[in-house]
């Protein structure tokens, strides 16, 4: 127990050995397996076509209606966006033309390059000289482009450009001052009263980031419905019927709408035939026959879809994944997911399977290959928010089980074979999420166990009747009854979204699949940080770190528990507030500036409107939310404070306003180099903070089933659920309460002081948002399962707790049945999400040391998959840290 | 609240989601205090029957609080550190609650919840390197934790009590096994078998399942390895198997070229025939508790390398089964 | 004009540094020293349309702004300027 007991810090013991290998180990197919392989070399790359043609046709088009000019400038970059297509590939098209391509939209948000305009010029002037071995090396290192090196620069230290591209990207970047949605909207959001503690709330990083440029769309749930059904030309000729019937008539946008659409739909199918041609160039080169037969099975089907629904499964698939791609294209994305999708193509499936077109072996080679493509999306957004907030991750979040439109479960046998796939072919995307319901069978539950047992981290288990009430309470008023809420899926990461059920008639037969109808459910204000909020009612608005004023100060002393709640909620909401307002300027400003045409074509029920989603085309649209993060802390400091300030006057708030100061005698996380609570390291005068930290760390704590500070959670949250419905979106909805740290949880906890709870300065919050505070939960799972139920989660839009567990305490047939014990007991005590780790500490560690030898690791954090390899390294000590559920 | 709610006893821990010692996830009770001394003990802090600290030195500021602390003047302070002299210990709560019958209650009522309760040296060191082992606690606490658990074991759960030698607290043990056997929880005991009969009898119609351990057959090779030959056990073992109506199942910690051998394996499985015990499980050794020995100021008194052989384990696991 | 495998029609780009030859299916990087089968693709450094200004900036039909290795496969107006 040398090296790493102080990783088994509190509950469990250290096992007899390091688990490498997962117990259950499948194998991809060997073309799953050879793609795969290529991806693992693939860095993320940015290239310029698509912006640089949608730029060029919008500058063309000036004066034309701002619907219309939109649609032209998609149009013409989908018409010119270069298709690859690598060996093997059985489903084709991506967001750009490299494996792993994505590309900056400047008309979202230029300032990032005009803030670096200079430093990315030399780089790309003095690039050539360096040496560019350690990228070029085929098989090497992670995906990440983290420094310019050879032709190549870096951008927010992830995506390589070639430096031939720099001077385009940053002449394009330029165009679109003063006209980005970020300038327009910034100019209007300083008339909201109150704007400068906006300034001082995103300085001093209390909240995280604007949604409204960065990533206005995505945390939705995907509708493939439309082409699945009718194909590009059906939706074109229906657009076409709809034009002539709305022109000159009043609400005369529809005809621009339609029009708008009908000339996307131009651009998709220009881009579906760029493919066909590209296939066909590939099959003339090739020699090998068994090939060529698949470039010319590409042509066909590529040239087929381009106007046609899709004939069989394949056909389906392919479908499914363009049109994925195309609404990724369209804007800065994260959080798209295909939904239900083991239900969508279920049809499509079944009958090809029945007909004997389709066997086991090549549904599996098909799901593998999507599931390549899932992780080759990239997200281009800037550096705070990719790295900051995503870790790179792009949630693609496919659902399984839940609850057909007649009340039965909905599970099946192509769901088995997704899950199966996602054992065989282990990738980041899709993750995969089960829709945990009481009616879903026992064999589809323990497969989907043997996929959480690999160590995957996927797939998350969801509340299906916490999800169902929670839309029902929220989106009644729009219409949603217990059918229509059965359609439900997880949008992004852990965001409830609305669905709706859609009639796709295939041989005859009506089948009732379940698609997203609703625009991002994760909009609005995003990622208040609680802590942060805490630390300036105690200090009666100032940021201390930064030594500016964020709120008027309070006019009263705290001198009661009840005098500090006060002053917290005061703070909390006058921060809601003036972000609500300035978001729903810059979301104005997108659907103004970047209306969403692609994704509104396919979300129900904005064709038959002729609205697109920003006129509340959709068929939900009470979607904006306020999203919170570090809860945990939060509620431990302040129970610290009741405790040892009020119950016991132990302390004065004046002695913990020193402490907090002198980050309790320890040095800074940034000092030490490393984010995790355990590596702390005590400066000169800690022996004077020692017995108030011993306090604090003493005092009750999240997650132990201890009513002292579960109550204060409780009432937090009773009060936080309650009052986002005083709010009103953009579309004048009221909003809802959302909480998942993503990975909000580092960045913010790197600019907080020390806590009342014991937190040192700088270091991580604990994440999810009833995930215990890594090492404070010391009486289990069961405990903790407690404590996270405190309070009702159908209340908001998710809750999320993460476990880690060893290998150990689930292993072998017995295991896995214990493991679907705790994993329902958890559910039906109200919680809404768990997710799980299972690996070994150790392993981590190593891993950390070693990254290469980890290239293939996957570890959950926050409610998402993600390579461990390319997690910052705040969020690698926090997995670390964690408490391991283990018993050897 | 009735009389067996108050009974009130010492553990050292609870676990949830134990998955190992009994049917289903269980909740394992941790009694402190044992009749034997195992060398390959993975629990030492489970072997004396009074609250301990444990010191961790790598910890320690030296600012000597504990030394003021202690009202024993057990702790000195030197140039290299803190001094224990652990002979003292037992009088901070034994003579702090000298009535045995209801000191122990007595102790559970002087604090809020059980977990707060600390020996003076750990309550006064403010850097965690002293914690104290064993806490007191009543049937009526532990079976508030209990009831919660029953909601997460699913199907075929229930509680494991284990130690230490969990009867060797007979009356708290059986009024807790009793409590829960009547609230239709599953209950087992882990026993060493060490015990004189009647803490069996009180204890054997509140018991579902009984993990019964067999360390050695030989008793002069019992003796050399536990501190104790092994006739009482046999005795106890022959006994419980005549009249226990739950099930048993022997558990054999398997120790290299110490039980390993054929002539031991044999004599077990005659046991099992004689007895009718249909059921066995091999624990391979393990010295995942060593860094505990360290903390109690003990030596570990088992080699670190010696580890039992996957292959053997599985031979063995299949000799025994017949 | 220096050209390297990335000028070839034949490349098939991976990521901004590497890339397959789409005939024999070696893994090449972007500089690669060309082969005998190299073959221009299709870019706006040899359509005679553009019109080159500094290294990396230019100008197509002479007003909108383009670059030498922009991809012209999909451009309608694209020209050759002495194929190969």
């Amino acid at each position: 127990m040398e090296e790493a007991s102080s990783v088994y810090n509190v509950y469990g013991k250290q096992p007899d050995s390091v688990v490498r290998e997962p117990e259950i180990k499948k194998s991809a197919t060997p073309r799953a397996e050879a793609l795969r392989e290529l991806y693992f070399t693939a860095k993320s790359s940015a290239s310029m076509e698509f912006p640089y043609w949608y730029t060029r046709r919008w500058e063309e088009l000036d004066g034309e209606i701002p619907i219309i000019r939109r649609a032209e400038a998609l149009k013409e970059a989908f018409s010119h966006l270069s298709p690859v297509i690598y060996p093997g590939e059985l489903l084709v098209m991506g967001k750009a033309a490299y494996l792993r391509g994505s590309y900056p939209m400047p008309w979202l948000s230029e300032a990032y390059f005009m803030a670096s305009e200079d430093k990315m010029y030399k780089e790309a002037v003095e690039s050539g000289k360096l040496s560019a071995d350690g990228y070029t090396t085929w098989g090497q290192g992670g995906g990440n482009v983290t420094r310019s090196e050879g032709n190549v620069v870096s951008i927010a230290g992830k995506f390589g450009v070639r430096k031939e591209e720099v001077p385009a990207m940053l002449q394009i970047a330029r165009y679109w001052k003063d006209k980005s949605v970020d300038d327009i909207g910034h100019k209007y959001e300083m008339m909201v009263p109150g704007y400068p503690v906006k300034e001082a709330l995103m300085r001093s990083v209390i909240c995280m980031f604007d949604s409204g440029y960065t990533l206005p769309q995505g945390r939705e749930v995907m509708n493939y419905y439309y082409p699945l059904q009718y194909g590009l030309g059906g939706m074109m000729t229906y657009c076409e019927e709809m034009m002539s019937e709305s022109a000159g008539i009043p609400e005369m946008d529809r005809l621009y709408y339609y029009k708008a659409t009908h000339l996307t739909l131009q651009g998709l199918q220009r881009w579906f035939l760029n493919y066909e041609k590209e296939a066909r160039f590939m099959a003339s080169l090739e020699t090998d026959a068994q090939q060529k037969k698949e470039y010319l099975g590409i042509a066909d089907r590529m040239a087929w879809l381009a106007e046609k629904p899709p004939r069989d499964f394949y056909d389906a698939l392919q479908m499914v994944w363009s049109c994925h791609v195309a609404v990724l294209n369209e804007d800065a994305i994260s959080g798209l997911s295909p939904g239900r999708l083991g239900q969508v193509l279920y049809p499509f499936w079944k009958r090809d399977t029945e007909k004997g077109l389709l066997n086991r072996e090549q549904s599996m080679e098909l799901l593998e290959c999507m599931r390549i493509k899932f992780t080759e999306i990239d997200c281009f957004a800037s550096m705070g928010v990719v790295g900051g907030v995503l870790s790179g991750n792009t949630f693609n979040n496919l659902c399984l089980g839940g609850l057909k439109k007649d009340g039965s479960h909905a599970a099946n046998e192509l769901e088995m074979l997704i899950l199966e796939s996602g054992m065989s072919c282990a990738t980041p995307q899709p993750t995969l999420s089960v829709l945990y319901d009481e009616k879903l069978p026992e064999e589809f539950l323990m497969k989907a166990v043997e996929c959480t047992k690999i160590g995957t981290g996927y797939p998350a288990w969801i509340n299906n009747q916490v999800a169902m009430a929670f839309l029902m309470d929220n989106y009644g008023h729009e219409g949603m009854t217990l059918e229509e809420a059965r359609a439900w899926s997880i949008g992004g990461c852990l965001e409830t979204s609305p669905g709706s059920w859609m009639p796709l008639e295939l041989d005859g037969e009506v089948y009732w699949i379940p698609g997203g109808s609703a625009p991002a459910t994760s909009v609005g204000v995003h990622f208040i940080s609680l802590p942060k909020i805490l630390e300036t009612v105690l200090f009666d608005g100032m940021d201390m770190r930064t030594g500016q004023r964020v709120f008027e100060p309070l006019g009263q002393k705290l001198e009661t528990w009840e005098n500090l709640w006060e002053g917290l909620k005061r703070y909390f909401s006058k921060a809601v507030e003036v972000l609500t307002y300035c978001n729903n300027i810059q979301h104005d400003a997108w659907r103004k500036i970047s209306p969403s045409l692609v994704n509104s074509m396919l979300k129900p029920d904005c064709l038959a409107q002729g609205k697109d989603i920003g006129q509340k085309g959709c068929r939900y649209n009470t979607t904006f939310n306020i999203e919170i993060c570090g809860a945990a802390n939060m509620v431990n400091s302040l129970a610290a404070l009741k405790r040892n300030v009020f119950d016991n006057k132990e302390y004065t708030l004046d002695d913990y306003r020193d402490a907090i100061l002198a980050n309790f005698g320890y040095k800074t996380a940034g000092e030490i180099g490393s984010f995790s609570l355990i590596d702390q390291q005590p400066a000169e005068k800690h022996l004077e903070y020692s017995r108030i930290l011993k306090s604090s760390r003493e005092a009750p704590k999240f997650g132990n089933d201890d009513h002292y500070v579960d109550s204060i959670f409780r009432e937090w949250e009773e009060w936080f659920c309650d009052m986002c419905h005083n709010y009103t979106s953009l579309y004048n909805e009221p909003m809802y309460a959302c909480q998942i740290s993503v990975s909000t949880h580092a960045p913010m906890g790197a600019v907080t002081l020390a806590g009342a709870d014991g937190r040192l300065a700088g270091t991580t919050f604990a994440d999810g948002s009833v995930s215990a505070y890594p090492g404070t939960d010391k009486n289990g799972p069961y405990a903790l399962f407690n404590s996270a139920t405190c309070w009702d989660h159908s209340k908001s839009q998710n809750s999320q707790l993460n476990m880690k567990i060893h290998p150990s305490a689930i292993k072998g047939r017995d295991g896995s049945r214990k493991f679907l014990e705790l994993i329902r007991a958890y559910l039906r005590k109200g919680g809404f999400h768990v997710q799980f780790n299972i690996v070994d500490s150790r392993m981590l560690k190593k891993a950390q040391a070693e990254p290469d030898q980890y290239r293939g690791l996957m570890v959950r954090v926050a409610g998402f998959t993600q390579y461990w390899v390319e997690l910052g390294k705040a969020i690698q000590d926090e997995v670390i840290a964690r408490t391991e559920y283990e018993e050897v | 609240m009735d009389r067996e709610e108050l009974t009130s006893g010492i553990i050292f821990d609870i676990q949830g989601f134990s998955v190992h010692d009994g049917p289903g996830c269980r909740t394992l009770i941790f009694l402190k205090g044992c009749t034997l001394r195992c060398h390959w003990c993975s629990n030492p802090e489970g072997i004396h029957p009074w609250p301990e600290p444990m010191f961790n030195p790598d910890l320690c500021l030296g600012d000597g609080n504990c030394v003021a602390a202690c009202p024993y003047d057990a702790i000195e302070s030197d140039k290299t550190g803190i001094h224990l002299h652990r002979e003292s210990c037992d009088s901070c709560f034994t003579k702090s609650y000298p009535d045995r019958e209801n000191g122990i209650h007595q102790a559970v009522n002087d604090q809020r919840t059980p977990a707060t309760y600390s020996l003076p040296c750990a309550s006064a060191c403010l850097s965690g390197a002293i914690k104290t082992a064993g806490y007191p606690v009543s049937v009526g606490e532990i079976y508030q934790v209990i009831s919660r658990d029953r909601n997460y074991w699913g199907s075929c759960g229930g509680i494991t009590l284990t130690g230490g030698e969990p009867l060797l607290q007979a009356d708290f043990a059986t009024a807790l096994l009793k409590k829960c056997y009547e609230a239709y929880i599953h209950t087992a005991i882990e026993t060493c078998g060490h015990l004189p009969w009647s803490h069996y009898e009180n204890a054997l119609p509140w018991l579902d399942l009984i993990l019964f351990d067999i360390k050695h057959m030989d008793p002069g090779k019992h003796l050399a390895m536990t501190g104790v030959t092994n006739h009482l056990i046999l005795e106890n073992a022959r006994k419980l198997a005549g009249i226990f109506k739950g099930k048993i199942i022997f558990r054999i910690p398997l120790i290299p070229s110490y039980n390993d051998d054929d002539e031991n394996l044999a004599a077990v499985r005659a046991l099992m025939e004689e007895t009718g015990v249909g059921q066995v499980e091999v624990l391979p050794l393990h010295h995942l508790g060593r860094e505990k020995y360290r903390l109690l100021g003990r030596k570990y008194p088992m080699d670190p390398a010696l580890i039992p052989p996957p292959a053997d384990v599985k031979t063995i696991r299949a000799k025994l089964s017949g | 004009m220096n050209l390297s495998c990335k000028d070839c029609l034949f490349f098939l780009a991976v990521d901004a540094f590497k890339g397959i030859c789409k005939r024999d299916k070696a893994r090449i990087t972007q500089e690669s020293e060309p082969c005998s089968h190299f073959e221009k693709a299709p870019r706006c450094k040899f359509c005679r349309h553009y019109q080159s200004q500094t290294e990396f900036t230019g100008l197509c039909m002479g007003i909108r702004a383009a670059w030498p290795d922009l991809p012209a496969a999909n451009c309608d107006d694209f020209q050759w300027i002495g194929k190969n």
